[in-house]
Formats: structure tokens, C-alpha cells, sequence
């Protein structure tokens, strides 16, 4: 006969049932949860052997206890969960834990997952709104020369103003810009700060890369825009991987059009100050 | 019938081999290698749209090849929103409608490369005569063992020394079949053909269509030896 003790814990909201099996014979037990609903022990990301959404059948052996925990979002009830049904474990059967077999005629697509682990990317490794930048940066990035860059730099941030149909209307290059660029300078910060918030290296990280990116965006943004009939619109958002992905683009687009502006300013600040400088050479080659 | 071709290690041949066996079968090509898809695809649903529960199997076929193929995904996000799990019932499907499905499966230990061993009726092994193909290949028949799909065949690809055939056929416990280098298959694979269409008569194509045959009889007296069990 066996017999189910229980120790519950509260943390925040989620109640956490910790049960032991004991019995003086082998017995497999059905247990049922009176916290519904269940949140059962995982394994790769699939409820673990035996669980169910409402309890969990599991064997017990004279040997040794049967320890079971979950969690549910339900308040704690006395008591949390009941012994439904033993059975006798017949010679035949094996014990609940012989998980490390991986024949079965009747294993399920499910129990085999579980067996064998997913095979997924995790769930950091896939680019969202958030942390696009990671993606978008190139590891060639530190081959560049440095005239490269700047020269994308200069030429780049022009062609994106256009795509975007910004309204400064100045060519970024032009030093007229300078007055009206100083002004929005305080707001590239931000802009600085958001890489490094990915943990990324500011300092060589390309700006082409980024600009790409931001362009590969824009193109899938007027492919979204430019449906003309429902079923063009329904296909355009399987598409772009559903309306979330619809959405998360949209907040991401707005991001993008903040830093170009920024990014922006602080070519034309650059670009100004480039044209001004002259390194006093001769001065220093005789100080030197 | 649905088949799966499988591998111990990438690079062996094994997408170029599911897709010729499809022609040959006249079945429908399934590319469940999730994370590093190979065959070609075009726009429209996908594996990854199946998976995730975005479209249907039989919407995801596309006919219009030499050999219809259900493409998979490329993408990480996809591939982060699929359900592995569903590849059995999707496979099963097409099978039904279609009658006959070749699974382009991943080298591996997974649950990728086990799925694809879980729903098929017999699978097939391409190996490459070198030592990390073929001791893949030995773990990857040892997991097709733990799931009860038999090895119906293996390809011995790029290479005719038919000499070889013997020791790798006991070490792995199947027939093999030789398909030699040929640079007809591979210039029919990279123009999304299969080469009994280029050129019915090369080489390539005749091991093809024996392979097709030796694998139709091995899953047709498996399938009537596991019947009554």
C-alpha cells in the first residue's frame, strides 16, 4: 500500500508541490494533481515521462521513495494531490525510470524528442527586434581598411536618407549641415550605447553592416506595404514569418530611423570637421 | 512507402541521392535536414510553415519540378518556431496522398535524424569510403536499430570499386550499392534535376534505377515479415 506525503512552497504566484511515494511493495501509482493547472518537470523543452496535464503515473519501489515535484499557478490545497490508483508492478514491466532506452515500437514522435533532445537553435541564437544588431554584424570586420569605411560612411547614410525620404533635405556631406547637425548631436548617444548593450565591440563595428541590415528591412517593410489584395497581404505576412514578425519589424524600423538620424548628425559633424583639419606637420616634425 | 536517407556525417551525397531515388520512385522528396537545408526551394510554404502549423503538408508540396519536393525552411526563426514532433504525422501525409515519400534526413544523433528514422518504413544509409563517414554511419545504424526502422540499403557513393562493397556490407549488416563519381549527376544536381532526365542512360542513372529496385523489393518482403508482428 502506498502512501503520499507532501511539502508545498509559495514563490511569487507559483505554488511548488514536492510529493513523496512510499510504499512497502513495488507499485505503480497514478497520482492527480487538485492544483490545476499542471506544470510538470521538463526535459528538452517536452513534459517528462509519465505527466500528464492534470498528474503524473510513476512506480514506487520498496526500495526507495518516489519523489515528484511540479509547479502550478493555483493557490495550495490540502491536500495537493491524490493517489488515484496502485497497481502492483508486474515482473514483466520496467521501472518508471528506464529512460535510457531508446527502442520502442511505441515510442511516439513526442517521447523520441524527448528522448534524443530538440535539435533547435536556442532561443538567443535567432534574431528578433531586440537583438538584430548581433546578427547584422560581419566578421570581416576588422580586415577594413580604414579609408573604406570612412568612405562608406560619407556615401551611405545619404543613400539611406533618401530610401527613407527624410526631410533635412541637405546632402549629408555638405558642410552647410554643420549648424543643424551640432544641434541634434546629444541624440547619437543613445545610438552609441545600443550595440554595447548586445555586448558588442562599438568601436570596429562596421557601419556598412548595419546600413545593409537596415536596408534588408526597409525591402521587406515596402514588400509589406505595397499588397494590393487581401490574399496578397495574407501572403506576404506568412511571408515575413507571421504578424508578430509584422510588428516586431514595425517597432524595429522605428528604431533604425532614430539611429540613421543620429547617425546622420554625426556625419555631417564629421565630415566638417575632416574638411577643417590640417595637421600643423612641419610645426611638429621640427618639435619632434 | 516512405524511405529516409540518411547519413553518418554530412557531405556524403545525400540529398543528391534522395532526390534521384524520389525520380526514380516516383515519390515525393521531403527535405527535413531543418537546420541546413539543401534542395532547392522557391517562394511559398515550407517545412518549417508545416511544423509550425502555418500551412498544411499537402499545401507545402510544390509539383512543378521533375520531382515534387516539400522544401524546408531556411531560417533560424523558422526553425525556432517549428514542432519537430510533427514531421511524423506530415510525412504520413503526403505519403497517403501522394504514395511514396524519400526523407532528405540530417547526419546526427537528435531528435532531427531520429524522427525521420520514426516515420519511415525503411531507411537508407549513404556512406563515403573514408573512416569518418563510415563510423558515422555505424552510430547512425544503430539508432535507426533502436527505432525499428530496417536498413533497407547502402550507398556506397562516389566510387565503383565494387571490392569495397563486401566488409562494409557486414559491418553494417546491409546490401550496398556503388554509385561512382559522376560528374553528369552532379551538373544534373545543381541544375535541380535528376540525372535519369538528362541523361537516362549515363552510368549514374542505371545504379539509380537498380538502387530503386533493390529498395522497393527489401521494403516490400519487410513490410510483409513485420506484418504479423
Amino acid at each position: 500500500m502506498a502512501a503520499l506525503d507532501w511539502n508545498l512552497t509559495q514563490a511569487d504566484d507559483v505554488t511548488l508541490v514536492e510529493l513523496v511515494v512510499r510504499s512497502e511493495t513495488d507499485q505503480r501509482v497514478e497520482i492527480e494533481s487538485n492544483l490545476r493547472p499542471v506544470w510538470p518537470p521538463r526535459r528538452h523543452g517536452r513534459p517528462a515521462a509519465g505527466w500528464t496535464d492534470t498528474g503524473v503515473t510513476g512506480v514506487v519501489t520498496a526500495d526507495e521513495p518516489l519523489v515528484l515535484g511540479y509547479a502550478s499557478p493555483a493557490d495550495s490545497a490540502d491536500p495537493p494531490a491524490e493517489l488515484t490508483d496502485q497497481q502492483p508492478v508486474t515482473a514483466a514491466e520496467e521501472p518508471q525510470t528506464g529512460t535510457g532506452e531508446t527502442g520502442s515500437e511505441s515510442m511516439s514522435p513526442r517521447e523520441l524528442v524527448r528522448e534524443l533532445g530538440e535539435a533547435q537553435p536556442p532561443r538567443d541564437a535567432v534574431p528578433v527586434p531586440d537583438s538584430a544588431t548581433a546578427h547584422d554584424q560581419p566578421t570581416e570586420s576588422t580586415t577594413r581598411s580604414p579609408e573604406g569605411t570612412t568612405g562608406q560612411k560619407t556615401r551611405e547614410p545619404a543613400r539611406t536618407r533618401t530610401a527613407e525620404q527624410q526631410t533635412t533635405g541637405e546632402p549629408a556631406r555638405s558642410q552647410t549641415t554643420e549648424p543643424q547637425t551640432t544641434g541634434v548631436q546629444a541624440s547619437e548617444r543613445p545610438s552609441r550605447e545600443s550595440p554595447s548593450r548586445d555586448g558588442q565591440e562599438t568601436a570596429e563595428r562596421p557601419p556598412e553592416a548595419w546600413l545593409d541590415a537596415v536596408e534588408r528591412r526597409l525591402d521587406e517593410a515596402e514588400r509589406l506595404s505595397g499588397v494590393e489584395s487581401t490574399e496578397e497581404a495574407h501572403e506576404a505576412v506568412v511571408a515575413a514569418g507571421g504578424i508578430d514578425e509584422v510588428r516586431a519589424l514595425q517597432d524595429r524600423l522605428a528604431a533604425d530611423h532614430r539611429r540613421v538620424e543620429a547617425f546622420q548628425a554625426r556625419c555631417g559633424d564629421l565630415d566638417a570637421r575632416l574638411a577643417d583639419i590640417e595637421i600643423p606637420l612641419a610645426t611638429l616634425e621640427r618639435v619632434a | 512507402m516512405i524511405l529516409t536517407v540518411t547519413a553518418g556525417k554530412g557531405g556524403v551525397g545525400k540529398s543528391t541521392v534522395a532526390y534521384n531515388l524520389a525520380a526514380e520512385l516516383g515519390a515525393v522528396v521531403v527535405d527535413a535536414d531543418l537546420g541546413m537545408a539543401d534542395l532547392p526551394a522557391a517562394r511559398g510554404p515550407d517545412l518549417h510553415d508545416v511544423l509550425a502549423g502555418r500551412a498544411t503538408a499537402i499545401e507545402a508540396v510544390r509539383e512543378e519540378g521533375a520531382v515534387s519536393l516539400l522544401p524546408c525552411g531556411r531560417s533560424l526563426a523558422g526553425l525556432r518556431a517549428a514542432d519537430p514532433a510533427a514531421l511524423v504525422e506530415t510525412v504520413r501525409e503526403v505519403d497517403r496522398q501522394y504514395g511514396g515519400v524519400v526523407i532528405d534526413a540530417p547526419a546526427g544523433m537528435h531528435s532531427d535524424a531520429g524522427l525521420p528514422l520514426l516515420a519511415a518504413d525503411a531507411c537508407l544509409l549513404v556512406v563515403r569510403q573514408t573512416r569518418p563517414a563510415v563510423a558515422g554511419a555505424v552510430r547512425t545504424r544503430e539508432l535507426a536499430r533502436a527505432l525499428d526502422t530496417p536498413l533497407a540499403r547502402v550507398v556506397l557513393n562516389r566510387t565503383d570499386r565494387e571490392s569495397e562493397t563486401d566488409s562494409l556490407a557486414s559491418t553494417l549488416g546491409a546490401p550496398v550499392t556503388t554509385l561512382p563519381e559522376s560528374e553528369t549527376l552532379a551538373r544534373a544536381q545543381r541544375a535541380g534535376r535528376p540525372v535519369r532526365s538528362v541523361a537516362p542512360e549515363s552510368v549514374a542513372a542505371r545504379q539509380f534505377d537498380r538502387l530503386a529496385s533493390a529498395v522497393e523489393r527489401a521494403v516490400g518482403s519487410g513490410r510483409t515479415a513485420r506484418s504479423p508482428g
